[in-house]
């Protein structure tokens, strides 16, 4: 647990990482997820819990001796040192030999394909070249654990992907344990092992990016993971629920008993188009208020009858029959598509 | 205009292609040197102008005795150099002092620093004489100081504090500090956190974060304050005079007394100038030194 | 032609400010104010009290005052023609070289009155001999007891008078002041044995704590006992006297000297210059002059307005004046340059 005066920080926090997996903190800011990732670094001393790295237990250790790798949100490379210099940096700070170093910068700088850029500075490079410098700087040493702190923000959306993949191949081939902090769910969603989706200083949900996107846990996480339809409803039967407006839905396998307060998350493509007559197990009707082209989908707003706001999306396939604005459409959820969670 | 063929109103309607090409490629510097050609004939009027009126001076009558005297004059060579070393004692003085200041100006809580800048600022308020003045009342024989190390039996005898080299270097000391603290202030305020918190998650222990990383990062604050200061401590005249007893001479006094006392303006001229190397020497063997280190700014 | 514009125009104002019929009809337009320059300090507020209130009361013109004074200045003034000083004081040997390199305007001896003044001084062409001053010796009354050094032979004794001295960081008088330790009568001074003279300097050298620069240094220096026994001008050491302070000065084999004041060559407002000047002359001011700073001017009608108390502190008094000697100004500006150079050479060995 960490506070900062009134503000408590982490509160909470059990989290285990499993040696060789890509975990991801994900979060809004102010979700504690950098306050815990110092933690782990070493930057902050927790109020109470503790920190192990291993059996090892480094609570009150300093980051220096820690033996953890981190790639900061600006790359915090030394402006006035070359690359080869970055990178030999916490190979010099570990007494390693002059000969091994040299090898070991070598193939650092192999390892993320600036072979031949050891003698610039950093100011001479690209922002994804900087970006691999701080990633050959942290892995160098062999870490047993390496701490990546928002490490794409700077970089234009393409260079973000490309370094992303990168990133994840270097961690799977060197079998590195990893603990990676973002705000951008798409990126936690690519790059992860395990998502610790964090909410106010604790642990919202914990679980796979499938896990986390189509069976999130809670409110917070159903609303943070992708775009979704949420519905409040009450169940008033074994397999049946009421939303708000009245619409009837079956419910799927395994939901409450009868007057539980639940949510329905209803993704957006999973939807299907009725003609008139069909029934799905979630039916509403409604009519067209926004369209948004999207390249390969297109997303439409639709205002129920029942005054709800519904999102569908669709793949768009150049041809065939679109809808336009004040159509009237019909569409419906199967069961197996639908995921309940308790509202409160 | 129509004189001036390259004149950058003409070129480009009568130049041939491959000037304009030139034009082209360089018009955004001209542009620019445009923009600042106000503040270039600001610094030429003001500076360079006079600078190069001394250096005719120098050498008025187109004879070069007053360069040889100068150089080759035993007590000329000698004072130069006394008034070099002592520049250079100054500003590593100033430099130790002032380094641990500004660091914790820099890190101080904002009311704090504010209350220690202005505590660095105070004695530009107060003349330089009375400064000067003050350390002799502090450092005297039979000064606070001395009378203070004496009633405590620290020491049998006076300390020579004053009425010689160690009297100046600290009057000069105390006069530049400020202009060491500053410079040294700025990077240091300036500096990114994140690289001293990244060094020493590397495994940096504090002494190395500071020798590999912070020191290094403040090396352009240590080369302004100690051009500043050396520069300066160059041309200082009063407090050497007063705090030295008349036995420290530096090299302004010869200047000032050609210039007042003689009117021979031809040799202070050239003395002037002697003067202006040497310093200009100084610093660019100091920049390159830290050149290697500094590449990055 | 705008420049002649602008001349008729200003004509036009300043006959506007002259009243019609005044008494001043044939002198110029009177400026706000004009500039005086001087050494500043305690002489600078003496005048202000004294010779400047008399020409301001005098004239209805306000001077205005900066220090210090400066030889080279004046001739950077003199040759670009950019002259910003009506009057200014010249101290010691270059008013002669002010006068030799015709930096100075001539004295209007119809407005300032020297025909009470020492006969030599009444030829004066150039240089106003404002007032006098000397350079003696003084010490701590409280360390010497039982009488303190009376001639320089005195001050070289450092068996009979231990302690540490200071001198000013000079040539001009430290030789003199030398060569009277060795022996040379006060009239067979001139022209100067130097090489005697810094051999005999040799002799006092290691002892002398402080070679001093300033006015006020000098005096300090045996207020703080850094120096024992010293050399100051007279006014200084009067101040301290006044002030209560252990210190005597001894008159004897003291060097003096006046303190000359002279218009630069070009003043714009030399016309009133002349005035300040002739206020300068006045015996009244002059005796108030003395009163405050212990320096008497040269009108011999000044004595009989002179407090008959401070009277033992002037230079100039019957039983003082001729146990000085008057330093050689001409031979200063003839053989200064070489000598102060050397003086420098004798500084710096160790």
């Amino acid at each position: 647990m960490r506070r900062f005066g009134e503000v408590t920080a982490l509160a909470g926090i059990d989290l285990a990482v499993r040696p060789g997996e890509m975990l991801t903190l994900l979060g809004p800011s102010g979700s504690g997820k950098t306050t815990l990732l110092k933690v782990i670094a070493g930057f902050e001393i927790p109020d109470e819990g503790e920190v192990y790295l291993g059996s090892r237990n480094v609570t009150l250790a300093p980051p220096a001796k820690r033996d953890i790798g981190m790639v900061f949100q600006n790359y915090a490379l030394f402006p006035h040192m070359t690359v080869a210099e970055n990178v030999a940096f916490p190979l010099q700070m570990r007494k390693v030999p002059r000969a091994e170093c040299e090898r070991r910068v070598r193939e650092a700088l192999q390892l993320v394909d600036l072979p031949a850029h050891g003698d610039r500075l950093p100011r001479q490079l690209s922002g994804g070249q900087q970006q691999r410098v701080a990633l050959a700087r942290a892995v160098v040493f062999g870490p047993s654990l390496l701490l990546l702190d928002e490490p794409f923000g700077a970089l234009d959306r393409k260079l973000r992907e490309q370094m992303q993949l990168e990133v994840r191949r270097l961690q799977r081939r060197l079998g590195l344990t990893a603990v990676f902090v973002t705000h951008d769910q798409e990126e936690a969603l690519v790059l992860s092992d395990r998502i610790a989706v964090m909410d106010a200083g604790r642990i919202a949900q914990l679980g796979t990016p499938q896990e986390i996107y189509r069976l999130p846990a809670n409110r917070f996480v159903a609303g943070f993971i992708g775009e979704s339809n949420l519905f409040r409803a009450k169940v008033v039967a074994a397999d049946s629920a009421e939303i708000e407006g009245g619409t009837r839905v079956r419910l799927p396998a395994g939901a409450p008993g009868a007057g539980a307060d639940i949510g329905l998350l209803l993704r957006p493509e999973r939807a299907t188009q009725l003609s008139a007559g069909e029934v799905a197990d979630f039916t509403i009707a409604c009519k067209v208020s926004e369209i948004v082209y999207l390249g390969e989908t297109i997303k439409y707003r639709l205002q129920a009858d029942g005054g709800l706001d519904v999102i569908v999306r669709w793949p768009f396939r150049g041809s065939g029959a679109t809808l336009a604005v004040g159509d009237r459409v019909t569409v419906g959820w199967d069961r197996d598509d639908m995921h309940w969670i308790h509202w409160s | 205009m129509t004189g001036i063929p390259d004149s950058p109103g003409t070129a480009s309607a009568r130049a041939p292609a491959g000037r304009r090409g030139w034009w082209r490629r360089h018009r955004e510097g001209a542009a620019s040197l445009a923009n600042a050609a106000p503040a270039m004939l600001f610094l030429f009027v003001l500076y360079l102008l006079p600078m190069i009126m001394l250096l005719a001076q120098s050498v008025e009558g187109g004879t070069l005795v007053h360069y040889q005297k100068a150089l080759t004059d035993g007590l000329y060579v000698q004072v130069l150099v006394d008034t070099l070393l002592i520049a250079a004692y100054v500003s590593l003085a100033c430099l130790l002092l002032a380094y641990p200041v500004a660091y914790f100006l820099s890190i101080a809580p904002g009311w704090w620093a504010t209350v220690g800048i202005i505590f660095v600022l105070l004695p530009f308020w107060t003349s330089i004489l009375v400064r000067t003045y003050g350390w002799m009342v502090l450092l005297g024989r039979n000064g606070i100081i001395n009378r203070a190390l004496l009633d405590s039996g620290l020491i049998g005898a006076p300390l020579p504090l004053l009425n010689n080299t160690a009297g100046v270097l600290i009057g000069m000391t105390h006069v530049l500090l400020p202009y060491m603290i500053f410079p040294l202030y700025a990077v240091m305020k300036r500096m990114d956190r994140g690289l001293l918190a990244a060094a020493e998650g590397m495994g940096a222990s504090g002494w190395q974060v500071f020798r590999r990383i912070y020191f290094p990062l403040t090396l352009p604050g240590v080369l302004a304050g100690v051009t500043l200061v050396y520069v300066l401590s160059i041309g200082f005249f009063i407090t050497p005079a007063l705090l030295g007893g008349g036995k420290v001479t530096m090299v302004a006094v010869l200047i000032e007394q050609q210039i007042r006392t003689f009117l021979n303006w031809g040799f202070a001229a050239a003395l002037s100038a002697v003067l202006l190397t040497a310093t200009l020497l100084v610093y660019l063997v100091l920049r390159r030194a830290l050149r290697s280190n500094m590449q990055w700014n | 032609m705008a420049s002649r514009h602008i001349g008729i125009v200003l004509l036009a104002c300043a006959a506007t400010l002259v009243p019609a019929g005044a008494a001043l009809a044939q002198a110029p337009a009177k400026p706000a104010q004009i500039v005086v320059n001087d050494s500043g300090g305690a002489t600078q507020a003496a005048n202000r009290k004294t010779f400047y209130t008399e020409f301001e009361k005098r004239h209805g013109i306000k001077i205005v005052n900066t220090s210090p004074v400066d030889l080279g200045k004046l001739r950077a003034m003199v040759q670009s023609g950019n002259v910003e000083w009506t009057v200014t004081e010249i101290a010691g040997p270059d008013a002669l070289l002010a006068e030799r390199s015709g930096l100075l305007e001539p004295l209007d001896l119809s407005v300032i009155d020297l025909s009470r003044f020492p006969a030599h001084l009444q030829k004066r062409k150039y240089v106003f001999p404002k007032s006098v001053y000397s350079t003696v010796m003084g010490y701590r009354s409280d360390i010497f007891k039982s009488g303190g050094p009376v001639t320089w032979a005195d001050f070289w004794n450092v068996t009979k008078f231990p302690g540490p001295r200071t001198m000013q960081n000079s040539p001009i008088e430290q030789l003199e002041f030398a060569l009277l330790a060795d022996g040379v009568p006060m009239d067979k001074l001139y022209p100067l044995d130097v090489d005697r003279a810094f051999r005999k300097l040799d002799q006092i050298k290691k002892h002398v704590a402080v070679w001093w620069t300033t006015g006020a240094q000098s005096a300090q220096l045996l207020i703080d006992k850094e120096a024992v026994i010293g050399t100051a001008w007279n006014g200084r050491y009067y101040n301290l006297i006044k002030e209560g302070a252990p210190v005597t000065m001894e008159w004897n084999q003291g060097a003096i000297k006046e303190s000359a004041f002279g218009i630069p060559k070009g003043a714009k407002e030399a016309y009133w210059g002349q005035r300040v000047l002739g206020a300068m002359t006045d015996a009244r001011t002059q005796a108030a002059y003395a009163d405050i700073i212990g320096y008497p001017g040269l009108n011999l009608d000044a004595t009989q307005y002179t407090d008959p108390k401070i009277v033992p502190y002037l230079p100039t008094s019957p039983v003082n004046l001729p146990k000085q000697f008057w330093v050689n100004l001409e031979w200063w500006a003839d053989n200064g340059a070489a000598v102060h150079e050397r003086w420098a050479r004798w500084i710096l060995q160790k």
